[in-house]
């Protein structure tokens, strides 16, 4: 008996080491459910009723073909949101990699009331995204917000502007707050400077630099592997974010501040007919976000050759 | 782990020392520690404002009383720690289901050997960068169908899902910085996976899984877009959902303007709670996890 | 062995999981259904924000509980804004509601399916003959076949203005501005001041009411020509219109800078004494009470109604139509006690309850305002002017809401000066046409 168990034994070790797919199976099961629900199935469903004109209810469902495509792709509103999409990220990539750089490492510094700098500056990103745009939007109406009311106030009257009405400036605003909301981007510097090499430093500091130096020409170019993390992040997290828009200048004026998340509620919440037209804007995104994952991948894999 | 804490304090305590941290060391001269104070305090200022402007608007025409009456005249008739304990139902669901998923698949991935595995891995992250607007008509289908309106699991379910990817993401990465050699040894004592995992890799992952789980809180704190569209039941509106919600309810007047930004205020302290209590939690996660690799 | 043991252990951590989320789930709606008439039984009312609104309809429902002490009511109130989405949602999840609010709009024939048609109420034929006929008449407009699935509760007219009286005698001006001419002096007397002569909210969707009513007082024909015979958003009197919109903003009448006020904003600076004039529907009508205006401290002594002015004082006019209709679901497990109610609230005793606040004008037939409630001149001859306008509309007030909101931000543009009238108009027709919004 001992001797006819032995070498199974040791199979089956080295079997296991090889594959364990059934294992795996079993310890893959709660996620392969979770996605069958909700990618695949979800896949499917927006695909059969994306050629449809039909309410939430789903009741007399019409067949309309390729026309909700047509129509959305020749949306210049549609278009318009993509591309805002894409500015406000790259605005609030850019704050992140200089702004939140500079506090993290100054903050990483030592200086005092820390704590304190800490809540200023990561409670708006932990804060709803829907307070967070609403209390923008309050705060700058024309006539009685208070950023208005201030500059009035101390005498910069002049500066006072009207800044949810006109174009230009509500695009500003929507990445202003964007730019608020750097708080994540801020948590990731704090985590890798704690972990920072930290010979390259003291050689730094032997060689006599000055502080900002060693931020710029030492730190910063060690942080390789977070930059990448924060502008993969930021790009989704704008793609995630309608509620900036929804309340603040929601989408106005005229449109020029919509991003595509706001596009696609504003359909959705219509309680009309328009989940056809819903479900082909919800492909087209779903088709970017899967080029954005590829993106995200093939950026992030030489990384692992150069460690 | 207790006894890795212990470690960490004593720790804590030195770094004042600028051996033990380097980065105190690089603020070398006068001018630059003003010039570091002087841009920290303007940033901080320029964040603050709009805090400082929702406070000043709710003390406009009653005073403190506008805080008074939120707790004891509900707005809407929903009482607002009503809603900070339905964003909390929901985050136990969205936790507990992003755990149980990610936890179990990050072993899958990262200590366990099988044919495809980079392949499934990478299948998974595929869905990495899907916002929740994108799967809305189907989720509102598939809650429909389950029969998941108006409930906890319902909103923590679609939330969840969004996070998954994320999460076996993490899992995954912390779970190729635990040592294969405990697990082979623990192997050769003829333990089987399932002990490996919850013995070997469940504790030793806890940063990461701790990191999960606030992050799980967080964002169902901040989500509004499944709670808006899954529950119809106004007794169970969320902390994101009610400044919509108190908008709505408080849109006839001065008063109520002024009533409205107090309920904002109230409605961020679980922000500041988190950033008071929970910051250690997500810093050290993200250090040992999501950013290598 | 090992790899079941694995099994068993897994299965019985994702069954404790599930389980877990049970219990989490205790805010699942669950209401038994009695189905025995003289059992107490509970019935769910849902309405929006403001239509009439909880406040007013608490009194409502305690006289009707009194008068049905077997039947109890929860009402549940949703803001307005998301009240179509919701309402859809609840009616399809089959969330056991028994009144429900249908708003009188594109929205009621979408969802015509959820709702049992009129005739087959227990009691439904009796109950439409309570009614004014021409409010039927309205009501058969919104339903695809002629077969009414809800009755009416009220009506309102927009867009109407309410005005301060303190201000509008301060500029000696003894009646409301009638005409632009009118309007202007009351806008030259307010000069300086910091008051603005007129505000009103700068949603998209009323932006669009404001618009329509001005293209009603031309051209009356125009919003019932495109409702009911697809007719054009492109036509010389919409391009009239929105010019003459602008000129509003560009000669100083209106203010652009208040053009991001919103809903609660706009109302807000007019009851603070900061606007002359605030334009809004007529369901913002309770600010003709003395009561409504010291409980919610509305600093004008005395406030009236008037029109949108025109340009001459015959064209002065709005839309208007009913404004809230109550339904049964035809999933409703409490048919008849939700009967009970609805004709309690909209054809019984109930309707003084409600029409006291003034939101809206009663469909109930021979329904008169209870003496007292108005006591000041400007206050009465407010309302009259208000039941004039609503009596003789220009068109319906049958909306196509999710259009009007698109339309919204193009008038915006118009005014910011973005956008031309006629390109604003063709845009409009577009829109109209693609089907995308309606």
């Amino acid at each position: 008996m001992t001797i006819r168990e032995q070498p199974r034994q040791v199979l089956k070790r080295r079997a296991s080491k090889r594959s364990d797919w059934k294992v795996a199976l079993v310890f893959l099961l709660p996620l392969l459910v979770m996605y069958a629900i909700y990618y695949l199935y979800s896949i499917g469903f927006l695909a059969s009723t994306s050629t449809t004109k039909v309410s939430v209810t789903f009741f007399n469902s019409i067949d309309v073909g390729w026309r909700n495509y047509a129509q959305l792709l020749t949306d210049p509103v549609f278009i318009r949101s993509m591309v805002n999409n894409i500015l406000f990220a790259c605005i609030s990539i850019v704050a992140a990699l200089t702004v939140a750089f500079f506090i993290a490492t100054a903050l990483a510094t030592g200086v005092r009331a820390k704590r304190f700098f800490y809540l200023i500056f990561l409670l708006p990103a932990l804060m709803p995204l829907s307070l967070v745009a609403t209390i923008f939007g309050s705060m700058l109406t024309e006539r009685t917000g208070i950023l208005n009311q201030t500059l009035r106030a101390i005498g910069l009257g002049a500066l006072a502007q009207p800044w949810l009405t006109q174009p230009g400036l509500a695009f500003a605003v929507v990445a202003v707050i964007f730019c608020y909301l750097i708080g994540l981007p801020i948590m990731y510097y704090t985590a890798d400077l704690s972990a920072l090499p930290t010979e390259s430093l003291e050689a730094a500091l032997l060689d006599g630099a000055g502080t900002f130096r060693i931020m710029r020409s030492i730190i910063y170019p060690m942080m390789r592997g977070t930059h990448i993390t924060i502008i993969l992040s930021l790009l989704l997290g704008s793609f995630r974010s309608l509620e900036v828009v929804l309340f603040s200048t929601r989408g106005g004026p005229g449109q020029s501040t919509e991003i595509v998340g706001s596009y696609i509620y504003g359909f959705a919440t219509s309680g009309g007919p328009t989940i056809g037209f819903v479900s082909a804007v919800s492909i087209i995104v779903l088709v970017i976000a899967l080029v954005l994952s590829i993106a995200q991948m093939v950026v992030t894999r030489p990384r692992k050759d150069m460690r | 782990m207790s006894v890795a804490r212990g470690r960490v304090r004593p720790n804590r305590r030195t770094r004042r020392s600028r051996a033990d941290n380097p980065m105190r060391g690089i603020v070398t001269g006068r001018a630059d520690r003003i010039t570091i104070y002087a841009l920290l305090i303007v940033l901080a200022v320029l964040f603050a404002f709009p805090l400082y402007s929702a406070i000043v608007k709710s003390l406009e025409v009653n005073g403190i009383q506008n805080y008074i009456s939120l707790f004891t005249d509900p707005v809407g008739d929903i009482p607002i720690w009503q809603t900070y304990l339905n964003s909390l139902a929901v985050g136990v669901v969205h936790a507990t289901v992003v755990l149980t998923v990610s936890v179990t698949a990050g072993y899958a991935f990262s200590k366990l050997h099988f044919r495809g595995r980079e392949l499934g891995f990478s299948a998974v992250l595929l869905f990495l960068a899907v916002p929740g607007i994108a799967i809305l008509v189907p989720v509102y289908r598939i809650t429909q169908e389950l029969g998941l309106f108006n409930s906890y699991v319902g909103v923590g379910l679609p939330e969840a899902a969004i996070t998954i990817p994320f999460g076996v993401l993490l899992m995954r990465n912390y779970g190729r910085n635990i040592s294969d050699s405990l697990i082979e040894a623990a192997n050769l004592d003829g333990a089987g996976h399932f002990r490996i995992f919850w013995n070997i890799f469940v504790p030793l992952s806890r940063p990461a899984i701790v990191n999960l789980t606030v992050l799980c809180f967080i964002w169902s704190l901040q989500d509004f877009l499944w709670p808006s569209f899954l529950f119809t039941n106004p007794s169970l509106t969320t902390a994101a959902q009610a400044v919509s919600t108190f908008s709505n309810a408080l849109g006839r007047g001065a008063g109520d303007l002024a009533r409205f930004n107090a309920s904002l205020v109230v409605l961020a302290v679980p922000a500041v709670l988190f950033v008071v209590f929970g910051l250690r939690f997500i810093v050290n996660g993200l250090t040992t996890g999501s950013t290598k690799d | 062995m090992k790899f079941s043991k694995t099994t068993a252990v897994v299965a019985a951590a994702v069954v404790v999981a599930s389980l877990t989320l049970a219990g989490c789930s205790a805010g699942s709606t669950s209401t038994g259904s009695h189905i025995a008439a003289d059992a107490k039984q509970t019935i769910n009312v849902w309405g929006w924000a403001g239509a009439p609104g909880k406040d007013v309809m608490a009194g409502v429902i305690s006289g009707f509980e009194k008068a049905n002490p077997s039947i109890t009511v929860k009402f549940t109130e949703i803001a307005s804004l998301d009240y179509k989405n919701k309402a859809t949602l609840a009616l399809s999840s089959k969330d056991s509601i028994d009144v429900v609010g249908v708003s009188p709009s594109a929205w009621a024939a979408d969802n015509a399916s959820y709702l049992l048609p009129v005739s087959k109420w227990p009691n439904g034929a009796a109950l439409v003959s309570k009614y004014q006929p021409q409010t039927i008449d309205q009501m058969k407009k919104l339903f695809p076949d002629d077969e009414i699935r809800a009755v009416p509760f009220g009506s309102s007219g927009s867009v109407v203005g309410f005005y301060n009286a303190d201000l509008l005698k301060k500029a000696g001006l003894s009646a409301p501005p009638k005409t632009w001419a009118d309007f202007t002096k009351l806008a030259d007397s307010l000069k300086g001041t910091g008051i603005v002569p007129a505000v009103m909210p700068s949603d998209s969707w009323f932006q669009d009411e404001f618009l329509t009513t001005l293209v009603g007082q031309t051209d009356p024909s125009f919003w019932n020509n495109i409702r009911y015979n697809n007719g054009s958003f492109d036509t010389k009197s919409y391009i009239d219109a929105l010019a003459k919109y602008k000129s509003l903003y560009d000669t100083g009448l209106f203010d652009k800078s208040t053009l991001d006020l919103a809903y609660s904003d706009a109302m807000a600076l007019f009851d603070q004494g900061k606007a002359a004039v605030v334009f809004n529907g007529s369901w913002e009508a309770g600010r003709l009470l003395a009561s409504y205006r010291a409980a919610n401290k509305v600093q004008p002594s005395d406030v009236g109604a008037m029109g949108v002015p025109a340009d001459s004082a015959d064209q002065v006019s709005a839309r208007s139509f009913l404004d809230v209709t109550y339904a049964i679901p035809v999933a409703s497990t409490h048919q008849a006690a939700a009967e009970k109610f609805i004709e309690y609230t909209t054809a019984g005793a109930g309707v003084d309850a409600w029409a006291s606040s003034l939101g809206f004008i009663p469909a109930e037939k021979n329904w008169k305002l209870p003496s007292g409630l108005l006591t000041t001149d400007v206050e009465t001859s407010g309302y009259a002017t208000l039941q004039t306008l609503i009596g003789a509309p220009s068109s319906d007030r049958n909306n196509l809401s999710n259009l009007s909101a698109q339309i919204g931000t193009y008038i915006l543009q118009v005014v910011n000066g973005t956008m031309t009238p006629e390109a604003a108009a063709k845009q409009a027709e577009a829109d109209h046409k693609s089907g995308k919004y309606n």
